[in-house]
């Protein structure tokens, strides 16, 4: 069975300088990651939980590509993501992996559509870059992707798509973000604790909203969380600290 | 949605500092433009006044001085050329032509030129751009006047108005050839029956009249002293050249009254010239440079005489003044590398901003050399903003410059931005600009996505 995300034997430790400067952080403790076995199948939900602080970000950010691990392997539809360099890798990242963030990490000072087009205009392979021309109403000026993002922010409820994303609710802001993510058909979608600053009945509305697009577009789903509540609402749950005996160890621990 | 329209709206959402930073590149290439123009326009008017002449043959002290003298009117010729000299100079050679001219006198420190009617038909004070009246005709006979441009502007003459001359150019040290200057001939009465269009040379400043005139207004110095006419009794002799308004608060007093001293006063010590304006004839097979190059010679031979190449004398004055213009133009171009810098100042200034930005769109599949690429177009595009606001306002700015001098000085310059210039320094600003966001760009380029998407961030 094709797998959305296969993790092997990943290993990472920050450096002595990150290190330094987590401790000032809120637990004043730093964390290794030893993960020897995560899967995830094609369009499966999984929700990852751990404590604060317990290393679910930093995961999500190997998983993308965005830190190098020590060893060990991350393939996300069939692609070693790390075997990937350079520009080739922030464009399978950008097509293949939507992200989620608590805070939504909106580009300020574009629209709403703009932010969709952003992610398909550096996540869409053979897409001239500064070569758009200017003319109105046409798809060249969006490089064509005009109508997908439209689609998409219309079925997301956004009722104002040409707004600058600073001046929408934050629940609007939050349908903008679950829209950028899925912009490119990704395989993966990966939250990073995207219930952390709602309430719960909010919480239980921004989780359903985003498994049910993700279904819709076909997108795994993993959610790193610290709320157990959600449990019930996905397809697994895993516990980081579960997941190997010594997976994740506080940072003095014995890594092998 | 483009990377340009990325690199737009991030210059609109810093619009202040965009604007301030564009402001300061503006400047400096006005600034730049502007001197290069007037550096450019500075040349060009040297290069006007001596046309279509190939020598100038005089009695001063060297080239250089004879040229000031005779084509920018700089002083008033010291020593004359006798016309013994004279006509053996014009018998020595089958020149094309051979104008004299006598300078010396003035109406209210407007140089006078006394010359023949050639100096209208076949010398053209800029080359093949020969002399054009605005009214009138040049002159024919003895006392009249044709005003240059800027003289008929300024002196408030008009055709048929009456005036008389000064001798000796006041204000200036060296006054005419008998040494007393600024005293007013108003025995003699002058009327203008032509004015000229604009030259753009220093000959828009003269009034221009016979060169038997001017013999007869000095044969009449030489009477007076000799007591062969009486002194004016009412001639106010200004011997000191300062009061030249008074002078002509009374003239005219003597219209209708025959001069007291007319050409057939004149002896051969009177025609006196000043400047010989030459030209040498071409014939057809042979090259002008060589034909001028031996008459050059040749008169350069007589010890009493100066000769001088109006456009090598000009060309070596210009390699004097174009190192002060250098200077003014490496000056111009620190300000517009310094503008760079406010450049790199305000794209460093944001890039605690942009590193979220920068984050979020490594996220969504943004490559390094992308991020760095977009900050060099930002900062690129600051300077074109910058250079096109600036070859805007150079080129309004003289425009605005040159009709004002036209309309209240008189000072025709072609004073204009060359297109050519303004595209040459268009791109050094660009390039410039692109190499001040080095090392933004090199920032951006080296910022962490992982630091930079904390929920804080």
């Amino acid at each position: 069975m094709p797998t959305a995300l296969t993790i092997r034997d990943l290993r990472f430790r920050y450096s002595a300088a990150s290190r330094a400067a987590l401790s000032a952080g809120a637990n004043g403790a730093a964390f290794a990651i030893d993960l020897p076995a995560l899967d995830l199948a094609e369009g499966e939900h999984v929700l990852l939980t751990g404590r604060s602080g317990g290393g679910k970000s930093t995961l999500l950010q190997l998983i993308a590509g965005l830190r190098e691990p020590d060893s060990g392997r991350v393939t996300i539809a069939g692609q070693d993501i790390h075997a990937l360099r350079g520009a080739a890798r922030d464009q399978f990242r950008g097509r293949s992996i939507g992200m989620i963030f608590q805070t939504f990490h909106l580009a300020q000072g574009f629209s709403a559509l703009e932010n969709v087009l952003l992610a398909l205009l550096f996540g869409n392979p053979g897409q001239s870059r500064l070569a758009g021309s200017a003319t109105p109403g046409g798809s060249p000026r969006d490089g064509g992707h005009g109508g997908r993002a439209t689609e998409l922010l219309r079925a997301l409820g956004i009722d104002r798509p040409n707004a600058l994303v600073e001046t929408l609710s934050v629940g609007q802001q939050q349908r903008v973000a679950v829209a950028r993510a899925l912009a490119c058909r990704p395989a993966l979608v990966l939250a990073d604790e995207p219930t952390a600053s709602l309430d719960s009945d909010n919480a239980e509305q921004a989780v359903e909203l985003i498994r049910s697009n993700c279904r819709e577009q076909g997108a795994a789903l993993l959610v790193a969380s610290h709320d157990p509540s959600l449990r019930g609402r996905f397809d697994r749950t895993l516990d980081l600290a579960g997941l190997a005996a010594a997976g994740v160890t506080t940072w003095g621990g014995t890594p092998s | 949605m483009t990377d340009l329209t990325i690199v737009l709206r991030s210059l609109r959402v810093r619009l202040f500092s965009t604007a301030v930073t564009a402001l300061t590149v503006a400047v400096a290439v006005a600034l730049l433009l502007t001197l290069l123009s007037l550096r450019a326009e500075g040349s060009r008017a040297f290069m006007r006044g001596s046309g279509n002449a190939d020598l100038l043959v005089s009695a001063d002290a060297g080239p250089m001085v004879s040229v000031l003298n005779a084509i920018f009117y700089a002083n008033a010729p010291q020593r004359p050329i006798m016309q013994p000299k004279f006509v053996a100079l014009r018998e020595s050679f089958p020149w094309d032509w051979f104008i004299p001219m006598q300078q010396g006198d003035s109406y209210r420190g407007f140089a006078t030129l006394a010359t023949t009617p050639e100096f209208f038909t076949k010398f053209e004070p800029v080359k093949n751009e020969p002399w054009r009246l605005a009214s009138g005709a040049f002159f024919e006979n003895d006392f009249e006047v044709v005003l240059g441009a800027t003289a008929a502007r300024e002196s408030g003459l008009a055709l048929g108005s009456k005036l008389a001359l000064t001798h000796g150019v006041p204000g200036s040290a060296a006054g005419g050839d008998e040494g007393d200057h600024g005293h007013v001939h108003d025995e003699f009465t002058f009327t203008v029956v032509g004015i000229l269009e604009p030259t753009g040379s220093a000959h828009d400043r003269a009034i221009f009249c016979s060169l038997q005139s001017s013999w007869i207004l000095h044969a009449h110095d030489r009477r007076e002293r000799d007591g062969l006419v009486k002194e004016a009794a009412h001639g106010e002799h200004d011997a000191h050249g300062h009061d030249h308004d008074h002078d002509h608060d009374h003239d005219h007093d003597h219209a209708g009254e025959p001069p007291p001293t007319t050409k057939d006063d004149l002896v051969e010590d009177d025609k006196k010239i000043t400047g010989v304006l030459v030209r040498v004839p071409t014939r057809p097979g042979s090259s002008v440079s060589s034909a001028l190059q031996q008459q050059f010679d040749a008169l350069r031979r007589d010890p009493t005489i100066t000769v001088a190449n109006p456009a090598d004398q000009i060309s070596k004055l210009l390699s004097i003044v174009g190192r002060i213009d250098l200077l003014f133009l490496a000056m111009a171009v620190a300000i517009l590398v310094g503008s760079a810098i406010s450049i790199l100042l305000a794209l460093y200034n944001s890039m605690n901003e942009r590193r979220r930005q920068t984050a979020i769109f490594r996220v969504l599949g943004c490559s390094r050399p992308r991020i760095f690429g977009l900050v060099l177009t930002e900062s690129a595009l600051i300077g074109l903003l910058g250079a096109i606001a600036g070859v805007a306002i150079a080129t309004l700015g003289t425009s605005l410059a040159a009709a004002y001098l036209r309309s209240q000085v008189g000072l025709v310059l072609g004073f204009s931005i060359e297109p050519r210039s303004a595209i040459i320094v268009t791109a050094a600003t660009v390039v410039l600009s692109a190499l001040a966001g080095l090392l933004p760009a090199v920032l951006a380029y080296r910022t962490s996505v992982a630091e930079n998407l904390r929920p804080s961030a």
